[in-house]
């Protein structure tokens, strides 16, 4: 809901009461003008025919027809706002009539434009005639047209002093504005507030100094503010950088194998579960090796646990160096045994892969730990590769890696043995 | 010889009294005037407080005048039948030599007379506290109190300083209407 400011309310009210009171106070005295003017015409009225009417009386009961009229003539002449009079006697003939050919007509009195009496024989009591006059209203239209005069200038003066008046409570309400802009656009950060103190001693003055003491002293905390922020923004983006490092390490800890620093079984399941998805949806074929280190147990009844670890890495770091792509993904499945995801590589890319790697686990390097010459080792390979549908899972994949490696440990060790997923072709190289 | 002196002297004794007395014509229409102007004096003033039950008006006048002043009355009856205000009317008709009968009217109207009559008539009225109304103005010289004005129009003429001196009151629309006769004091 809109709401108006306080200086449209102090405004609109100034001018509507105002106008009101105004307007009630010359309604009120126009009323009263017009009501005294109405009674003082009638009683002037009332007046001249209560002086006119004994006099009228004797003269007509005398029959001093002349001076009744010369003495009429004269009431006429002396009172020019007389338009017609006229007197009948009590037989409805007319004894005077002003002005000489006018013609009466019926009319009820109401004391200001048209008065009646009876003519009234003192002594006797008797009605002896009667007497109609009218008074012309141009005295009443004129007051009541100086009153229209008057209640327009009143207006009009009230209207120019409501006009100053209300400059200058515009020109009190600016501060009041510039105070407000100073407040709205006040930013903290930005220390903007540009009003210094005021001189004024009135509540605009205690306003306007209050705020700018309440702005000094923001402006204090919110320095304070900023500075232990920053402080322990600091302290913050410390904290979490060691807990960004912390993260990895557990991470790495999860998801890496803490021996060989290649990917561990967990995180293999989770990337190859991924891999499947991915080649699924793009009807790619992936290929799983396992690989198994031939009797590696000798290796470590032999020459020790310590020189079994170096063992491990090396195999490991030579598996993880022969991938080519970053898609593919070696892991540590299991004591010697490790996994390779080839995603986009058929049978044959895999089992080319699995050579190189024999190939490179012949390198004399592998068979120097520690300043120890140890036997020459081999290993046996199980690969297998299809393109995923929605019956399968990456597990029936590793099921049938598996049952290749089963089978090359079989059959001899030291072998690639292939088989094929959809077919369970098995192949051996 | 001597008698016809004597009967010439007596003739013109006689024409001579007749036309001082009868110097006044007597109009109809101002007599109706007075007629409906008389009892209306009396109320008019202070004389009302005299009044009873009946206001007495004394008509006086010559011999000559009789049927003059009986024209008067009858007009006067004529025109208050009922009386005025409650109040009948008497008119009495007198000469100047029987004023007594008429000491305790409120009013004198007085025809024409000789100078002496009229002066004697005015101090018996005034001692009687009578008001004095007179058909001729001329009289309002010798001390009458109200008569009527013939003029371009015809008013109520009224001696202020005799009313004083009498110690009369009339009333204030009355002298409104009249014509104000100021006598300067012999």
């Amino acid at each position: 809901m809109r709401t108006f400011s306080i200086e449209i309310k102090i405004i609109l009210g100034v001018i509507f009461f105002t106008l009101m009171i105004t307007g009630f106070e010359r309604y009120q005295l126009s009323k009263n003008i017009i009501t005294q003017f109405e009674n003082s015409k009638k009683s002037k009225n009332k007046l001249l025919l209560d002086t006119m009417l004994p006099i009228l009386s004797l003269n007509i009961l005398l029959g001093l027809d002349d001076a009744n009229r010369e003495y009429l003539n004269l009431i006429v002449k002396q009172n020019k706002d007389i338009q017609w009079m006229q007197i009948t006697n009590k037989k409805n003939q007319v004894l005077f009539l002003y002005p000489d050919d006018f013609k009466v007509k019926e009319v009820l009195p109401d004391g200001i434009k048209i008065c009646c009496s009876e003519i009234i024989d003192n002594i006797t009591n008797e009605s002896i005639g009667n007497i109609k006059v009218k008074f012309s209203d141009d005295e009443y239209e004129q007051v009541r047209l100086k009153n229209k005069e008057t209640t327009i200038r009143v207006f009009a003066v009230t209207l120019i002093l409501l006009g100053v008046f209300l400059y200058f409570l515009r020109r009190e309400f600016k501060h009041f504005r510039k105070l407000i802009q100073a407040v709205l656009v006040y930013d903290p950060k930005l220390n903007n507030f540009d009003l210094e103190k005021s001189e004024r001693t009135d509540e605009v003055g205690v306003i306007h100094n209050a705020i700018v003491g309440m702005v000094a002293r923001i402006g204090t905390y919110t320095k304070l503010l900023d500075e232990m922020n920053s402080s322990l923004e600091e302290k913050i983006e410390e904290r979490t950088k060691l807990l960004q490092k912390a993260n990895e390490k557990l991470e790495q800890m999860t998801m890496t194998d803490p021996l060989t620093k290649i990917a561990n079984r967990r995180h293999f399941e989770e990337y190859v579960e991924n891999i499947w998805e991915l080649a699924l949806r793009t009807n790619t074929k992936i290929s799983l090796v396992m690989c198994d280190i031939d009797f590696f147990k000798n290796v470590n009844d032999t020459y020790g646990h310590i020189t079994g670890d170096e063992v491990l890495k090396n195999v490991a770091h030579t598996i993880v160096n022969s991938l080519k792509r970053s898609s593919d993904l070696a892991a540590r499945y299991g004591g010697e045994e490790f996994v390779i995801i080839l995603y986009d590589t058929d049978l044959q890319g895999a089992w080319e892969l699995c050579r190189e790697i024999a190939e490179q686990l012949k390198n004399p390097k592998n068979f120097k730990v520690n300043g120890i010459e140890i036997a020459p080792f081999t290993m046996s390979f199980g690969v297998s590769s299809v393109v995923p549908t929605k019956d399968h899972t990456y597990k029936d994949l590793l099921e049938f890696a598996d049952e290749a490696l089963y089978r090359a440990k079989e059959s001899g060790r030291n072998r690639v043995i292939t088989l094929e997923f959809d077919t369970n072709k098995l192949s051996i190289h | 010889m001597l008698v016809k002196f004597v009967k010439v002297l007596l003739l013109f004794a006689f024409l001579f009294n007749t036309t001082m007395v009868s110097a006044t014509d007597y109009d109809e229409d101002v007599l109706e005037i007075f007629s409906k102007l008389l009892p209306r004096f009396v109320i008019m003033s202070d004389q009302k407080l005299k009044v009873k039950d009946q206001i007495n008006i004394c008509v006086v006048h010559e011999d000559i005048e009789k049927g003059t002043a009986s024209s008067l009355i009858e007009k006067t009856i004529h025109n208050y039948p009922q009386g005025i205000k409650n109040y009948n009317i008497k008119l009495i008709q007198t000469d100047f030599t029987n004023l007594s009968m008429c000491k305790n009217s409120e009013l004198f109207f007085l025809f024409n007379s000789s100078e002496k009559n009229i002066i004697e008539t005015l101090l018996f009225a005034k001692k009687q506290k009578i008001l004095t109304v007179s058909y001729d103005a001329s009289l309002l010289e010798n001390g009458i109190e109200v008569s009527l004005f013939l003029g371009r129009k015809i008013l109520p003429y009224i001696n202020v300083n005799a009313l004083k001196r009498n110690g009369i009151i009339v009333d204030p629309i009355l002298l409104r209407i009249s014509k104000i006769y100021m006598q300067t004091d012999k």
